[in-house]
């Protein structure tokens, strides 16, 4: 449904390096997908995979030296953001693409209050009165379900409690009306159930205000009942992309069924819950051949030494796994 | 999506998994202290700045040193440094070993170079000793501060401790009769309380004696007022009262340095102390049974030890500076013993007729002192994971 | 609040007790007495001794001496052994030498800190950066009586103009000139007051504008789109000025201490001068007096610094 849109963010071949003393560190590395209006994509993976370093990429943040943007191209509206300098990307952040962060701890500045910090993401892109700031700020913090407004925002962080200091940074990254959202795991560091009152108000803004949201994970669980696509993750590379139906019905990579085994509402009464073996290799010394391959428990001699193809499973359906490809097609 | 593998893994085994090299926690720490050139430099100094002061300890010293630091030679007196001693005029066993006075002469005609030897070494011994001094106070404190903080100090246990103490430093003043007086008392108290404490607590504490373990006050708050207190004495000019007071020495410098220097030692120790305490592994080594001395010193102190190396290296630093400020005021080691303070105290009378004499001392506090204090900044940059190069 | 500041006090209060007894303790157990001062002066009958010794109390248990003392010293009566004038009128005097060369020195610290340190950490790792890092280890390694030759050297040679004490011996002019003496003779001191300060302080400035970069909100504050003079200048440098307010409590106890090594070279006729003139006359009331008085200004400067704490950090509140 959502493909009928435009093409409002379209990632190339992107590529992220760390350099540290003699080792390079490939966070990101080469990944390519297409977010449309209105449209809310997934990247899935565990920690360390390269997701946030993919994000962050699209803001122009992240932080050069150590890390090197060797290759690719982020086009958004047309424009390549790899190309522009930092003024031309200073426009576009918080406007156009804004950006919430993990920690609502840690993300708002604890000397300002609230109120002061969603005015000045509004002020910064646009000239307006303060006292229109004002009324847009209060409208902002009701949208986001947060009560009385009015004195929540002569509020320091500290004043607030994980769950409303993520509305506050949702409502700050709304402030300019921005075509996409990206969420870098939002509710991560949130008791469960206000993880849940916060998917619900994303789904309600993106509802209302339809917007495009990228929105990253670890959480399989959180993806399936937000997601229009899902990018699956591993080492810097995407294993799995599809939409919801096709990666929790008919998952091809071994690293997704993996996932997916493991989720607790798939254990059988009385089975020991699955967990892939292993652990995620590190960004600087990736095995050669498919980077799954030391855990993968359908490993064959090729695997080892050649570096997997993104194999066309059904419509727009891909998996990085030529082995489950044979044996679907083949057979 | 072809074309990403090209450059893939060339140095790699074929097929083969890679794990991340181990490195132990030094070796790792080493590799990025290489990489700061100006704490390498610190280092280097240091190491040689040891073992200069270890051979000027061995060349200057005793009945007939090598390079004898003390020779008079009042006709050579403010000669300029590299100049040629005047063969004539001196007996065969007043010529400069090296042929030339490297560093010149001072206004008794003594070697400046041979000075400044036997000083290094006066300086090395300085700095060590009292932040060695310090450390050990500071770990201590800060340590007991930070594991017991929360247990209480009762009143028994503070009138046995004032009693003890009292009277020991009663009969080493010469007020014997009292001061015996007052440590028996305390080990009667003292007695009391081991006794009463031991019983199982079964029987109650008879009237009178539960006075004494009426809890007055923290751990803690004991060891905090004591750095509170200890601060608020301006620091140079104690040492100096101090210094001026007792009987000049080496020692009575080194020591008193050291007393008055240990306290940012304890704050670091006793803050780490109280981080660690919560974490779990120190708690799993007490559900292990595993005793607190034990715990303290094989699973905390070590984990502790990071900002303390930081700050006694560049106490040695400081403790450098300090003799020599009290040299140049007349308070440091008592001549003839040559330090780099004491030849720069004297050079100032000099100092535009022979520089050299304010310059070579001067010159080398300088190097020596801003050494440790790169080598010590470098440490705490490797050590300290949020000042790293990311 | 209240609580706050009564326990505060009470726990001052205690402190001070004990700074007291400490260096009373010091001073007195230290070998020697002050009635020895020099027992060769022929002024010193043994008569006149006992009259001394009585007329302080020196005959007294140390327990007594210590009440009279300090009861004296409250009263502002305690005088001076080595001329029998008030400690705290002589202080007094003193301190107003030492206040234009702590004034001046504290001026020129705190207003270079600021920039050279906030500049190396926005800069890090570039020249300025590297530059000005060891700039500062070589000010904060450099023995202070060394720097102040070198710099009196620099300037009798190149300037002509004489340094030593607060004023040119003997100068009668008065007006522009009067002035531009006065100004330079304390001009080299402050800087050397001056410059140890920059080096400590301006690291110090660095160090924690870092930390704050590389918190999560001054990314919040990037990602918003802000300029970067904003992300460094407000949302950075808000954070890391923090602990800076408590520092300034802290400059209270250099009022007093004042330095002994810059005014003896100097001949500066201020306060560290006078410490050092009463340690070598064992003139016990001054030294007392002086360690006192700077204990108090610790405790106020700490008691000061709490409570601008309590101000600008909105996450303080008691």
């Amino acid at each position: 449904m959502a493909l009928r849109n435009e093409i409002l963010l379209s990632v190339h071949d992107l590529k992220v390096f760390f350099h540290s003393d003699n080792t390079v560190s490939r966070a990101v590395d080469g990944v390519s997908y297409d977010v449309r209006e209105g449209e809310t994509v997934c990247l899935v993976g565990e920690s360390g995979c390269g997701k946030t370093v993919s994000a962050l990429a699209i803001l122009g943040l992240v932080p050069q030296p150590p890390g090197e943007i060797p290759g690719g191209e982020i086009l958004f509206k047309g424009k390549n953001l790899l190309d522009l300098d930092e003024e031309a990307l200073q426009e576009i952040r918080g406007k156009e693409i804004s950006m919430i962060f993990q920690e609502p701890m840690t993300s708002l500045n604890p000397v300002f209050t609230i109120g002061d910090q969603i005015e000045e993401a509004i002020t910064t892109h646009d000239t307006v009165e303060k006292t229109e700031a004002h009324r847009m700020t209060v409208e902002l913090l009701t949208d986001v379900g947060i009560a009385s407004p009015e004195e929540r925002m002569r509020d320091y962080p500290h004043n607030l409690s994980g769950g409303q200091r993520q509305r506050v940074m949702i409502a700050m990254s709304l402030a300019c009306k921005p075509d996409l959202v990206i969420a870098d795991e939002p509710t991560t560091a949130l008791d469960v159930t206000i993880q849940d009152q916060i998917l619900h108000l994303f789904r309600e803004l993106k509802e209302k205000r339809q917007m495009a949201l990228l929105y990253i994970t670890h959480n399989l669980a959180v993806v399936a009942e937000i997601a229009d696509r899902i990018h699956v993750m591993y080492a810097g590379i995407f294993a799995e992309v599809g939409n919801v139906e096709q990666i929790f019905r008919n998952p091809c990579h071994p690293y997704t069924m993996g996932l997916l085994a493991s989720l607790p509402s798939r254990a059988r009464k009385g089975q020991p819950l699955y967990s892939i073996p292993g652990a995620v290799p590190d960004p600087a010394y990736k095995p050669q051949g498919c980077p799954f391959h030391p855990r993968c428990p359908y490993v064959q001699e090729n695997c080892r030494r050649e570096f997997p193809e993104m194999c066309d499973f059904e419509d727009h359906h891909f998996a990085r796994c030529p082995v489950t490809y044979r044996q679907r097609k083949g057979s | 999506m072809m074309g990403v593998n090209e450059k893939r893994g060339s140095a790699f085994p074929e097929g083969g998994v890679l794990e991340t090299p181990k490195k132990t926690l030094f070796q790792e720490n080493w590799g990025l202290f290489r990489k700061n050139r100006l704490a390498m430099a610190g280092l280097m100094i240091f190491v040689a700045f040891f073992i200069i002061a270890v051979t000027g300890r061995v060349l200057t010293y005793g009945r007939d040193p090598y390079f004898n630091p003390a020779l008079v030679r009042l006709q050579e007196k403010l000669r300029p440094p590299l100049s040629k001693p005047n063969l004539e005029t001196l007996k065969p066993e007043e010529v400069p070993r090296l042929g030339i006075y490297l560093f010149g002469t001072d206004d008794l005609g003594r070697d400046v170079f041979s000075r400044m030897f036997q000083g290094s070494w006066v300086s090395l011994t300085v700095g060590f000793v009292a932040v060695g001094i310090a450390v050990v106070i500071g770990v201590f404190l800060g340590g007991i501060g930070g594991y017991y903080g929360s247990s209480q100090i009762n009143l028994g246990s503070l009138l046995a401790s004032v009693l003890l103490g009292g009277g020991i430093i009663g009969i080493l003043l010469g007020g014997t009769a009292v001061g015996v007086l007052m440590v028996l008392l305390g080990a009667a108290v003292a007695a009391v309380l081991i006794r009463m404490g031991n019983s199982k607590a079964k029987r109650p504490i008879p009237m009178g004696f539960s006075v004494l373990f009426l809890n007055l006050f923290s751990v803690d708050v004991l060891i905090t007022g004591l750095i509170d207190i200890m601060l608020c004495f301006p620091s140079f000019f104690l040492i100096l009262t101090v210094v001026a007071l007792l009987p000049a020495s080496i020692y009575t410098i080194m020591i008193v340095i050291g007393l008055t220097s240990w306290m940012g030692a304890a704050r670091f120790v006793r803050a780490e102390f109280l981080s660690l305490r919560e974490q779990d592994f120190v708690t799993a080594a007490r559900a292990l049974g595993v005793s607190n001395w034990r715990i303290i010193f094989r699973h905390m102190v070590p984990n502790a030890m990071a900002p303390v190396l930081v700050s006694a290296t560049i106490g040695i630093a400081t403790a450098i500076l300090t003799e020599a400020g009290l040299s140049f005021l007349g308070f440091g080691v008592p001549p003839p013993d040559a330090t780099w303070g004491n030849i720069l105290s004297n050079g100032k009378n000099f100092l535009f007729d022979a520089p050299w004499l304010t310059f070579v001392p001067g010159v080398a506090v300088l190097i020596v002192v801003l050494a440790f204090n790169l080598f010590g900044e470098g440490l705490r940059e490797v050590l300290n994971p949020k000042l790293r190069e990311r | 609040m209240l609580a706050f500041l009564g326990r505060s006090l009470i726990q001052k209060i205690i402190t001070l007790f004990f700074v007291s007894v400490i260096s009373f303790l010091i001073i007195y157990l230290a070998p020697g007495e002050p009635s020895q001062i020099d027992p060769l002066n022929p002024i010193f009958t043994q008569e006149v001794l006992e009259r001394f010794r009585k007329e302080f109390h020196l005959d007294k248990p140390l327990h007594v001496q210590y009440f009279y003392f300090y009861r004296d010293l409250i009263s502002g009566k305690s005088v001076s052994w080595k001329d029998n004038r008030p400690v705290l009128g002589k202080i007094y005097e003193r301190f107003l030498n030492s206040l234009p060369l702590f004034i001046l020195g504290t001026l020129i610290t705190w207003t270079l800190s600021f920039p050279v340190g906030i500049h190396a950490a926005i800069r890090r790792g570039s020249f300025y950066d590297r530059s000005t890092t060891f700039l500062a280890y070589l000010l904060i390694s450099i023995p202070g009586f060394f720097f102040a030759y070198m710099l009196i050297i620099f300037v009798v040679t190149q300037f002509h103009v004489p340094v030593i004490g607060m004023e040119t011996f003997g100068i009668s002019s008065t007006g522009w000139s009067w002035l531009m003496d006065r100004v330079w003779h304390l001009l080299l001191p402050s800087i050397l007051f001056g410059a140890g300060g920059i080096a400590v302080l301006s690291r110090y400035v660095r160090n924690q504008m870092l930390e704050v970069e590389s918190q999560d909100y001054v990314r919040t504050a990037k990602a918003k789109g802000l300029p970067a003079d904003k992300v460094h200048y407000k949302h950075a440098l808000r954070n890391a000025l923090l602990p800076f307010v408590t520092m300034f409590g802290l400059i209270l106890p250099g009022l007093i201490g004042g330095s002994v090594i810059i005014e003896s070279i100097f001949s500066w006729p201020g306060m560290g001068r006078m410490a050092y003139e009463a340690i070598l006359a064992r003139d016990y009331p001054v030294i007392l007096t002086v360690n006192f008085i700077s204990a108090i200004l610790v405790l106020v400067g700490t008691f000061i610094s709490d409570l601008l704490y309590m101000v600008v950090d909105p996450r303080i509140r008691l």
